[in-house]
């Protein structure tokens, strides 16, 4: 399967590392890559990801929907990219931490969250304010369990 | 007991009064020293920290709020050192050998028997034509207040209980002196002076939560002052009245409209300012009060200044309230806005710092003030450039003209309804809830043509009545927008064509729908979820958002910026503001899809 990959939410304006990355990408990319063709979307400024066959940065909104649709599916973090998926009816895998998916999220995708307990109580507080939590996210083996058993 | 500390305190625990009191046990030898902390009317954690510090501090208590002078009465009354130390819990105890700052307030006691108060700061007050010790810090000896009795609860939630009891002190035979014996200097705002103590200066009372009315009540204890010891103050002040009433007798009707004029200045204390002011105090409608809002580099404290003592006694005479504030950021956004926030009265009336106003125009002004009216403006006329222009409009879309309304004299001089206002004008607080646009630089350019259109977008009138002349010096030196770096001007004047973009569209079609955006991208992508069925809905939408180009697929859409849309339109279509006002958690799909489509 051709899978996209679009591991990074927006920078913080603190410097500090957005609580909606996931961090164990590099796990999961060795994981996913026996059987898998990986491609990695992102932006100037964010990090290259282990492992991948492909990484496509800076790509217009239209390159990225060519590419988008080219592709069987995508594993996200919550940022943009979901969003934008679901306009053009390609729906995928996206990764939760501290984000409720019933107020971000698409029922459409296969959501991934580790347990409520991890969601924020004010999920509109804006992200600045928010701790990194390594332990809101599931690993790397139960993400790839899960992606197998669908 | 050598010497009681007595600290009254009403909230503020976290942020005055426990650095003071960590101050206090750095910088003391607490051995024969008590300190009473008289709280009153405290509804956050005072208690619980007073009475965590143990030995020597004492809590005295009072649940509510009793004013200066009763807390530190009450405090007295529970003390029992041979001296008073009166301190205030806004103060902090500088760098210094410990102390430092007790040794400097009671070496003259030794000295001289005669001494009977020692304080860091003696001040000058015009009402009673002393110099008093401003009891921020006072040493005072005890038997003083055996002899006088406490402090004049007169006063209230305080001021000019310290100027009473100086007096009083000084009339029977003692004296008041400033410690060390140095003159202190004057530097900005600022009070200097080698005593190790930082004053944050009425940091409670100037506090609106915790003291309303400040300036009103200071005003009513300066009265009381000088009637008891400067009379010759109050036959001045009764003059002043009766020739105001006799001259005001024709204007009764509209004299119940009060108006706080609010003049916003920077670096003109020398030059125009106090021809703005002294043009101020003769209108023939009199004003309520005048907020000036200091904006200069090095801020000066105008009372030290022989021409503003001139010009606030003249505003005292006329029972005019007056108040100096100082912004807490600068810029002309900002100054606006607390000038919107610290007026007393629903009607505020800007007048630039260059302006000499002639004496009927707030008469003019408010006679042309009725329900529906959000703002009116005179003529603002640079006395050398007094000229007649037949094409100068007031429509928004002509203002690239460069020919204003307010700047010519017109052939015709009735009142009339235009787009927007310019410089100098008196408007309603109710019609400015949307407030200054706060995306603008510190210069402002444009704020009060997009502050007045916004009021006429909400629905109220703006209106020229040409009978009211200001003129306008236009001062080169000083002013509000004296700024030296260019790209503000053209920053402005990018946000001032995207709202005037913004505008047009509204005009063009009235029934069109504002969609906002005011968020990350992705949520711009979950607004397009919903837009096909939003056009399908509406046949003229705008959208003001923050990436246009994740539009990039839909042709002829209406998109402007985010800052093209009025503050209050803003609020009220945040998406994120509307999500969390439900009861029940909801989708963000669908929460844009319940604002614009009005249903799930």
């Amino acid at each position: 399967m051709k899978i996209i990959i679009s591991p990074y939410s927006k920078k913080l304006r603190n410097g500090n590392n957005n609580p909606k990355n996931y961090p164990y990408w590099e796990e999961l990319v060795l994981l996913l890559k026996n059987d898998n063709y990986i491609i990695q979307i992102g932006v100037d400024g964010e990090g290259f990801i282990k492992g991948c066959n492909e990484y496509k940065f800076n790509l217009s909104f239209k390159e990225l929907e060519d590419l988008t649709l080219s592709c069987d599916s995508y594993i996200s973090v919550d940022n943009f990219y979901p969003h934008f998926c679901n306009t053009i009816g390609k729906y995928g895998v996206v990764i939760w931490g501290q984000s409720n998916p019933k107020l971000f999220g698409y029922k459409n995708n296969i959501n991934i969250f580790k347990n409520i307990k991890y969601f924020r109580d004010n999920q509109f507080f804006i992200w600045e304010q928010c701790k990194f939590k390594k332990d809101s996210f599931c690993s790397a083996n139960e993400i790839f369990q899960k992606i197998k058993s669908l | 007991m050598k010497i009681s500390i007595v600290i009254p305190t009403y909230n503020h625990c976290n942020d005055l009064l426990k650095p003071c009191i960590d101050s206090i046990l750095k910088y003391t030898n607490l051995i024969d020293i008590e300190v009473i902390v008289s709280a009153n009317g405290c509804k956050d954690n005072t208690k619980e920290y007073v009475e965590s510090l143990g030995r020597p501090f004492k809590l005295v208590w009072n649940d509510n709020a009793i004013g200066y002078s009763k807390a530190i009465n009450v405090g007295i009354e529970a003390s029992s050192g041979e001296y008073i130390l009166l301190l205030n819990n806004d103060i902090i105890l500088l760098e210094q050998e410990k102390h430092t700052w007790i040794n400097l307030l009671l070496a003259p006691f030794y000295e001289n028997d005669s001494i009977g108060i020692t304080g860091p700061l003696k001040s000058y007050s015009p009402h009673v034509n002393r110099e008093f010790i401003v009891f921020f810090c006072a040493l005072v000896r005890r038997e003083l207040f055996n002899k006088l009795g406490l402090l004049d609860t007169i006063f209230g939630v305080g001021g000019g209980e310290d100027i009473d009891f100086c007096i009083k002190v000084e009339n029977i035979g003692h004296k008041t002196i400033q410690v060390p014996f140095e003159k202190t200097k004057f530097a900005g705002s600022f009070v200097e002076g080698s005593f190790p103590i930082y004053h944050v200066g009425e940091g409670t009372v100037h506090d609106k939560k915790c003291v309303n009315g400040w300036s009103e009540k200071l005003h009513k204890n300066f009265i009381i002052l000088a009637e008891r010891y400067n009379p010759s103050y109050i036959i001045e002040m009764n003059k002043e009245k009766d020739h105001l009433m006799l001259k005001n007798v024709s204007f009764d009707a509209s004299q119940s409209m009060k108006v706080t004029a609010e003049i916003i200045t920077k670096n003109r204390y020398s030059t125009t300012l106090p021809l703005c002011i002294s043009s101020l105090i003769t209108q023939t409608h009199k004003l309520h009060k005048i907020l000036i809002i200091d904006d200069s580099d090095n801020k000066i404290d105008l009372r030290r200044i022989p021409i503003y003592q001139h010009l606030f006694f003249m505003l005292d005479f006329k029972g005019i309230h007056w108040e100096v504030l100082f912004p807490p950021k600068t810029g002309i956004i900002e100054c606006h806005e607390l000038a919107l926030d610290a007026s007393p009265t629903e009607f505020i009336w800007r007048v630039d710092d260059d302006c000499i106003v002639e004496p009927n125009v707030l008469e003019e002004l408010v006679s042309a003030m009725d329900d529906k009216t959000g703002a009116v403006a005179g003529l603002i006329i640079n006395p050398s450039l007094r000229k007649t222009n037949p094409n100068a409009s007031n429509d928004l879309y002509n203002i690239e003209n460069g020919a204003n309304e307010q700047w010519f004299i017109p052939s015709d001089m009735s009142v009339k309804s235009v787009d927007h206002l310019y410089s100098s004008f008196l408007y309603r607080k109710s019609a400015a809830s949307h407030g200054y646009c706060k995306e603008l630089s510190p210069v402002g350019h444009r704020e009060e043509t997009i502050f007045s259109h916004e009021m006429k977008l909400n629905g109220w009138d703006l209106k020229i009545n040409p009978k009211a002349l200001t003129h306008h010096l236009m001062n080169p030196e000083g002013g509000i927008r004296s700024y030296h770096n260019g790209e503000l001007w053209g920053h402005d004047e990018e946000i001032f064509k995207n709202k005037l973009n913004y505008w047009k569209l509204i005009r063009s079609n009235p029934d069109s729908l504002t969609i906002v955006l005011d968020n990350g991208i992705g949520d711009h992508f979950a607004f397009k979820s919903i837009l096909k069925d939003v056009i399908d809905k509406h046949n003229h939408i705008i959208i003001s958002c923050c990436y246009p180009n994740a539009f990039y697929d839909f042709q002829n859409l209406n998109l402007v910026s985010i800052c093209s849309v009025p503050n209050n339109l803003r609020e009220k279509l945040n998406v994120y503001k509307f999500m969390q006002k439900k009861s029940h958690p909801i989708n963000i799909v669908d929460a844009f899809r319940e604002l614009y489509l009005g249903k799930l």
